[in-house]
């Protein structure tokens, strides 16, 4: 009894966790959101006279 | 929209989910292998308590697996999305210890931890027995693997900067797995985790005893963590102790920094027990000072200084101007299919890390003044205050849990009576360990800042450009869905710890009657 209660809990905290890490991945870290880097684009960054701080 | 650095936004989310994370690793690390010394003790003697203490402790495993894993998934969301460049740079060695642990994680340990929960009348005892040895292996090489990561963010060895493609490329594998840093933090961590699973088993069995319920299995328990945890505890102060060499001899500044050590400490060098450091004045006030014990621990001689924040300072500072040739290079040639690093810049490329700390006060860094170049030497002090207390409240709480599981085993081996308050005690340093584990955290990794990578590349130089607004809104996701889970946790813990183990699992009860009970 107690064995299968506790199996329900922790599969419904999986499927939560399970829908609340998909949801979280496709509203701010799905490839698109990913920027790309290129090496032309890394030296840019990383020495380009008008890169600002604060960005 | 919003006017807050991405640089600091992205470092808040990382150490929130880091620091969350890592609520849950200490204990999975620490109660597998408790339970496989539990297991074994029911192997070698077929004493049914010891499978009902296993069965018991597993459950609040389970729990705890359950609920931490996948976890620690959301920082590789942002590697790729809030530190692009970082990733980029070093991607190519970061990411292959990194993937390592994933397969570990997911295909070893996750395949044994099932095999653990629906094996147990489906294996011969010693092929359950095996199955719980392998989870504890697995859930440490885990370990093992992130730590080789993240140790090379301390101390980046067996690599070098390719300008073609502007990125650090592996030159050697051997010297990123054998890294001293990785090796003398895998244990040092490792054994924090068997600390804090021996003080869950010691505090949850404590709470038993006081209320007189499964006494049979909380009793076996306590004196198995109590003599673990003594193990333990020891362990960890000693190869705390080796991670303190290790620091000492790749980073400086943050040793410096630890002590509040201004000025160069002589030979052999003292350590500051207690004292309250003035940032404003350079000085620590009312310290109180251990001769010798700084210059053994961060030199292991009693004839070799131990540098401070100033000195070090003014090394950063020529660090920078020796950075700067490199760096005007890299501007021109850097990127391009054809870039070759010209021999004369070979001493160069080696500090231009440091002179990257410059772009935070100017863009144009060729034109830096003398106070520029100045101030971002001075950027190279981590926070003082935050590293002293951090570090003397983990070291306390270490020598805190030899005490105390140095106690109780000494109580529980000489079968003593056991007073109440000694076991209220242990059932309220639960949270210590934890406690301890967040703080050495904070001294390593807060400790390393400026640098996301040390002396190669700033923090601010990692991140994405990306909208500000995007980090704030994950950030705000990330806090929602923790909070959830850490309440779900929570809730579950204490709830089954409130049941306590099944009526013919508290080991009170004879064989026969629970043979009927079967």
């Amino acid at each position: 009894m107690i064995k299968r209660s506790l199996s329900r809990e922790i599969g419904a905290a999986l499927a939560f966790k399970a829908v609340a890490l998909t949801l979280i991945y496709l509203l701010f870290f799905s490839g698109s959101r990913a920027p790309v880097v290129t090496p032309s684009e890394m030296a840019g960054f990383l020495t380009d006279s008008r890169w600002e701080s604060k960005h | 929209m919003l006017d807050i650095d991405v640089a600091t936004l992205s470092r808040l989310q990382f150490a929130l989910t880091a620091l969350y994370h890592f609520l849950f690793v200490p204990l999975t690390l620490g109660l597998s292998l408790l339970l496989a010394i539990m297991e074994s003790v029911y192997v070698m003697t077929g004493r049914v308590v010891w499978r009902d203490a296993t069965k018991f402790w597993g459950t609040l495993f389970g729990i705890n697996f359950a609920m931490g894993v996948a976890t620690g998934v959301t920082m590789e969301f942002q590697f790729g999305t809030n530190w692009a460049h970082y990733s980029y740079y070093v991607g190519d060695i970061f990411g292959v210890p990194l993937a390592i642990e994933g397969l570990m994680a997911f295909f070893l340990e996750a395949t044994f931890v099932g095999l653990f929960f629906f094996g147990w009348k489906r294996l011969s005892k010693v092929q359950h027995l095996a199955v719980t040895w392998l989870v504890a292996l697995g859930s440490n090489f885990s370990a093992l693997w992130i730590l080789v990561a993240n140790s090379w963010m301390l101390n980046p060895v067996g690599a070098r900067f390719n300008p073609q493609t502007m990125r650090m490329e592996l030159t050697s594998f051997s010297e990123v797995l054998f890294n001293p840093v990785a090796q003398s933090k895998f244990v040092h961590t490792v054994s924090a985790g068997y600390v804090t699973g021996a003080m869950f088993v010691m505090s949850i069995g404590a709470y038993y005893m006081l209320r007189g319920r499964h006494v049979g299995i909380a009793r076996r328990s306590v004196t198995v963590a109590a003599s673990f945890g003594l193990a333990s505890a020891l362990s960890v102060v000693v190869l705390g102790d080796e991670s303190g060499y290790t620091t000492g001899l790749n980073q400086k500044m943050k040793i410096a920094a630890i002590e509040a050590m201004w000025e160069t400490e002589p030979a052999p060098a003292s350590f500051t027990l207690f004292g309250l450091p003035d940032i404003a004045d350079e000085t620590t006030k009312y310290g109180v000072r251990i001769p010798w014990v700084l210059g053994l621990i961060a030199t292991r001689s009693l004839d070799t200084p131990v540098e401070g924040i100033k000195p070090l300072v003014a090394n950063a500072e020529q660090r920078i101007r020796d950075g700067l040739p490199a760096y005007a290079w890299l501007e021109k040639e850097g990127g391009g299919p054809t870039a070759e690093l010209p021999a004369a810049l070979e001493a160069s490329i080696s500090n231009v890390g440091y002179a990257f700390l410059l772009k935070r006060i100017r863009p144009d860094i060729e034109n830096a003044t003398d106070a520029q170049i100045h101030e971002a030497a001075l950027s190279t002090i981590p926070d003082v205050p935050v590293l002293f207390w951090s570090f003397r409240i983990m070291v306390a709480l270490g020598f805190y849990f030899i005490a105390l599981f140095g106690a109780y085993f000494y109580l529980v081996s000489r079968r003593g009576q056991i007073q109440p308050w000694f076991r209220k005690l242990a059932m309220y340093s639960l949270p210590l360990p934890w406690v301890a584990a967040e703080l050495g955290w904070i001294v390593a990794e807060y400790g390393r800042q400026p640098w996301i990578i040390d002396g190669v590349l700033p923090t601010f130089l990692g991140v994405s450009k990306v909208p500000a607004s995007n980090v704030v809104f994950s950030l705000l996701g990330f806090v929602l869905f923790y909070t959830v889970l850490a309440v779900i946790d929570l809730v579950l813990i204490v709830k089954y710890v409130r049941i306590g183990p099944s009526a013919e699992h508290d080991g009170s009860i004879k064989q026969p009657v629970q043979a009927t009970a079967n």
